[in-house]
C-alpha cells in the first residue's frame, strides 16, 4: 500500500510520529510508575478482575507500541494501520487499568490511534474527503468532555483551579504568584483563569463545525499553547492531537474546497444529491 | 463494571471538584468534616484515587496488621459523593485496596 498515495502516507507518518512522541515523552515517569512502583509494590484492588490490577499489564501495554509504532512509521500502509490500532488498543488497556486509569495521555492516544488506523486503510479519495473532518471530530470530542465537566459551579467560581493550580502547584509561575499577589487578587486571577479555560475548551469543542483549514490550524496552535503554558508532561496529551490536526491539514492541502460534498454527491443516489449541493 | 469500562475512553480531564485525604484511622462519616485528615486534604484535577494509584511511591501506605484509609470526594452542582477505601499492606509487600463499607470509627494501635 505504501507509495500508492504519498499524501495519505505523509499525513499518517506525521500523525503517527507525533503520537509516538506523546506516548514516550512521559516515559521516565510512567516506566518508573509501572515498573519500579507497580512491580515493586503491587496494588491489588479487591473486587476487580485480575487483568485490571495485575502489575504486568501496564508494562506490556506501554511497551508494545514503543516497539510497534516505529515499524509502522517506517513501513507505512498496512503496518501503520496495525500499529495505530495496536496503539489505540494499548491505550484502552491502560485507561481501564488501575495503574493509569483515565490518564488523559491515553485518552488522546486512543482516539488519535483510531484516526491513524482508519486513515492508513483508506484510499486517496476517502482519506482526503473524510480525514480532515474526522480529525476535527477527534479534537471536538476531547475538548467537549473537558468543557462539559467544567460547566459546574465549582469551576465557574474558579474554586477548583484556585486550589489545584494557584495554591498547590509548585511549578512554573504559581509559587511566584503566591508570593507576589495578595490572596484576594490570587483568587480573582484564578476565577479569570478558570473562565478562560472553559471558554477555550468550549470553542475547541465546536471545531468540528468550522471550516477544516481554520479549525485544524486553530486547534493545533491552541494545543501547542496549552503545553507552553503548563508543563512539558502535557505534551503527552496534546502531541497526538496536534498530529491528527497536522495530518488533517496535509490531507486538506490537496483537497479542493467542498471535497467532502463532492465525494458524497458522487456516491449518493440522484434524489439525495440535492441535500449536499452546497460546498462544505 | 461493563458501564465503567465503556466510559473510560470518554475524555474527562479536569472534571468536577475532587478531593482526597488520608488517615491512619477509620473516621465515622458524621465526624469526617471535623477531622484533621480532611483539613489536610488535597484537591485533584480528576480521579482522586490517584492519590494511591498514580503517585511515584506507595511507601507511606499500609502497615502490616494496620489499615490505612483513603477518603475521596467528588462534588458537582452541590452534590457530593464520598467514598472510603481501606488499604492494607501484605507480608510480601503488596498493597490491597478495597471499598470500606463498615460504619463507625476505629483506630489501630501502631
Amino acid at each position: 500500500m505504501r507509495g500508492l498515495d504519498p499524501v495519505r502516507d505523509r499525513a499518517v507518518r506525521v500523525a503517527l510520529g507525533l503520537w509516538l512522541f506523546g506516548w514516550v515523552v512521559k516515559a521516565p515517569f510512567l516506566l518508573d510508575l509501572f515498573v519500579r512502583v507497580g512491580l515493586g509494590t503491587p496494588l491489588v484492588v479487591e473486587g476487580l478482575p485480575d487483568v485490571l490490577w495485575h502489575p504486568l499489564v501496564p508494562v506490556v501495554a506501554y511497551l508494545l507500541p514503543v516497539i510497534a509504532v516505529p515499524v509502522g512509521l517506517v513501513r507505512l500502509g498496512r503496518w501503520a494501520a496495525w500499529s495505530g490500532g495496536l496503539g489505540a488498543l494499548c491505550a484502552f488497556a491502560l485507561l481501564v487499568h488501575v495503574a493509569a486509569y483515565n490518564d488523559a495521555t491515553f485518552v488522546t492516544c486512543l482516539w488519535a490511534g483510531l484516526w491513524i488506523a482508519w486513515l492508513a486503510t483508506q484510499g486517496k479519495e476517502e482519506g482526503v474527503a473524510w480525514g480532515p473532518r474526522l480529525a476535527q471530530g477527534v479534537v471536538s470530542l476531547v475538548f467537549l468532555g473537558g468543557a462539559l465537566g467544567k460547566l459546574t459551579p465549582e469551576y465557574i467560581s474558579g474554586d477548583v483551579l484556585y486550589h489545584v493550580y494557584f495554591l498547590q502547584r509548585e511549578t512554573l509561575f504559581y509559587p511566584w504568584l503566591r508570593a507576589t499577589l495578595d490572596p484576594e487578587m490570587l483568587r480573582t486571577l484564578a476565577t479569570w483563569f478558570s473562565w478562560s479555560v472553559i471558554a477555550l475548551e468550549a470553542a475547541l469543542a465546536t471545531c468540528v463545525f468550522w471550516k477544516p483549514r481554520v479549525a485544524l490550524w486553530a486547534a493545533a496552535l491552541a494545543c501547542t499553547a496549552i503545553v507552553a503554558g503548563s508543563t512539558i508532561y502535557l505534551a503527552s496529551v496534546m502531541a497526538p492531537l496536534v498530529g491528527v490536526c497536522i495530518g488533517g491539514l496535509l490531507l486538506r492541502g490537496t483537497a479542493a474546497p467542498g471535497r467532502t460534498a463532492s465525494w458524497l454527491r458522487a456516491r449518493l443516489p440522484r434524489a439525495g444529491r440535492r441535500a449536499v449541493a452546497a460546498p462544505v | 463494571m461493563a458501564e465503567w469500562t465503556a466510559l473510560q475512553p470518554l475524555p474527562g480531564m479536569y472534571n468536577f471538584q475532587n478531593r482526597a485525604w488520608a488517615s491512619r484511622k477509620r473516621i465515622a462519616w458524621e465526624r469526617l468534616d471535623e477531622s484533621d485528615a480532611v483539613q489536610g486534604g488535597e484537591y485533584y484535577n480528576h480521579y482522586p484515587t490517584r492519590m494511591v494509584t498514580f503517585l511515584p511511591t506507595r511507601a507511606p501506605w499500609g502497615h502490616v496488621g494496620c489499615s490505612d484509609f483513603l477518603y475521596v470526594e467528588s462534588r458537582v452542582r452541590g452534590r457530593s459523593l464520598r467514598s472510603r477505601f481501606r488499604i492494607d499492606r501484605q507480608e510480601g509487600g503488596s498493597l490491597t485496596m478495597q471499598v470500606d463499607r463498615q460504619s463507625g470509627g476505629s483506630t489501630c494501635r501502631r
